[in-house]
């Protein structure tokens, strides 16, 4: 058979041309399955599976999981900033600011619900993974300047070094937060390929969620430096990561 | 009642209740066609049977999300598509097909007439593998779903996470361009 007598099967007029269906099906394609020690196999590994807590949570229903993973992100947050200068609980929080802790908060929630999407609904398009990724980055710039009292002119020229010094301690307040955050998700997540970059969507955005609460600095090179970078820091970082081990696994 | 007395979902159900036995069942019913379908696309057996077990450990962990109304065989096949699309942007997938095992059949002339149609027919087949191993993802996806595996629209939508209208331009495209490619090939 020609590869023309495969392909122009007779068809109604405007549609595409489709496959000699003699082509579907080839003994290569079941060459080397062997059913039976396959599902035994299977089988063994159901029965290792499910035996610690965390596999129990993990074969959880999706809601649950979901529930579980926010509680216990937002748990951290809140709990880390429990003395901070704007814990909304001591009343030294504005209105705005309290808004502000809600976006987070949901945005956590939002973020963590994506993260744990489960493997048998379709997968998300690469662009809406960027998209909601993006998102969540551009969101804590936004809420940056927004949040921050203090004029923009201060923190450019001479003093804007200062500014970036001084967010160090943010940054690493808010690293320490993100990164048990990030392995919580991964931990309840079921393997979804996307799920690591909503990960660490959601380890930044608690990171955040706490420091506007904990920390006490209303400029706004502080704000940029110290808080908004954390997610551009942590998904460059994952995307680093990514690299190396797709590298590594085509070499 | 026997298993194959049970359709897809009162297995589904019956595993999620409890019951080992339908896990088999299940694995009677769509391990061979998991395989034959992720064969298609990696280059190995050790990574088809990886995928395939994957599966259905994924089927296993998620039980618990399956619901009155759900129906399993876009759910199984969902897992395994995604399973699949993970290797694929991972770089493991099948860009050149090897025609295995016809060394030495050309030499055998008792042979030779079986000989002929076999590499025909592998030959054939690994052009068509690696044609559509150059098609773009979504299309690659929605060849597999609508031509190899038989799926309605519908269902090829629901399993790729597209709206309908969508996956029949993405198939017709597909459709095309291996025409295209397959119909000028056979031309030389």
């Amino acid at each position: 058979m020609t590869h023309d007598a495969a392909t122009t099967q007779a068809r109604p007029e405007g549609e595409a041309p489709r496959l000699d269906p003699g082509w579907r099906e080839s003994e290569a394609d079941v060459a080397g399955f062997d059913p039976a020690a396959l599902v035994s196999s299977i089988e063994a590994a159901t029965q290792r599976a499910d035996t610690s807590m965390l596999d129990r949570l993990r074969a959880g229903a999706t809601g649950s999981r979901i529930a579980w993973a926010s509680m216990l992100a937002l748990a951290l947050a809140f709990g880390a900033a429990h003395d901070g200068a704007h814990a909304p609980w001591h009343g030294r929080a504005s209105v705005g600011e309290c808004v502000e802790i809600l976006v987070w908060s949901l945005a956590v929630v939002a973020t963590l619900a994506l993260a744990l999407r489960p493997l048998h609904r379709p997968a998300l398009p690469r662009g809406t993974v960027a998209g909601v990724v993006a998102g969540m980055i551009t969101l804590a710039f936004v809420l940056a300047l927004v949040g921050a009292k203090d004029a923009v002119e201060p923190t450019f020229g001479p003093a804007l070094p200062p500014a970036l010094v001084g967010g160090v301690p943010c940054l690493v307040y808010g690293t320490m937060l993100a990164i048990p955050t990030y392995l919580l998700a991964r931990a309840l997540d079921r393997g979804h390929g996307a799920s690591r970059w909503f990960a660490a969507s959601a380890g930044a955005l608690v990171g955040n969620l706490s420091l506007a609460m904990h920390c006490g600095t209303d400029d706004v090179g502080h704000h940029l430096a110290g808080h908004a970078s954390l997610g551009v820091i942590l998904i460059a970082c994952l995307a680093v990561a990514t690299a190396w081990e797709r590298h590594a696994a085509t070499r | 009642m026997t298993w194959a007395e049970l359709d897809d979902e009162e297995l589904m159900r019956a595993y999620v209740a409890g019951d080992a036995g339908a896990f088999r069942a299940m694995f009677d019913r769509y391990g061979a066609r998991i395989h034959r379908m992720v064969r298609r696309h990696v280059p190995a057996d050790a990574d088809a049977r990886d995928l395939v077990q994957q599966t259905f450990l994924q089927l296993h962990a998620a039980r618990h999300d399956f619901r009155d109304g759900a129906r399993l065989r876009p759910w199984i096949l969902t897992i395994a598509m995604n399973l699949l699309r993970e290797r694929w942007r991972t770089g493991k997938r099948r860009r050149f097909v090897p025609i295995e095992g016809l060394e030495g059949l050309e030499d055998e002339p008792a042979t030779a007439a079986r000989a002929d149609a076999t590499i025909d027919a592998a030959r054939r087949r690994a052009r068509l593998l690696s044609a559509i191993a150059e098609l773009p993802e979504g299309q690659r996806e929605v060849i597999e779903l609508h031509w190899f595996q038989e799926l309605p629209f519908a269902e090829v939508a629901a399993i790729v996470g597209a709206n309908e209208g969508a996956v029949r331009v993405r198939a017709h495209r597909a459709y095309e361009r291996l025409h295209g490619w397959l119909g000028g090939e056979g031309e030389r």
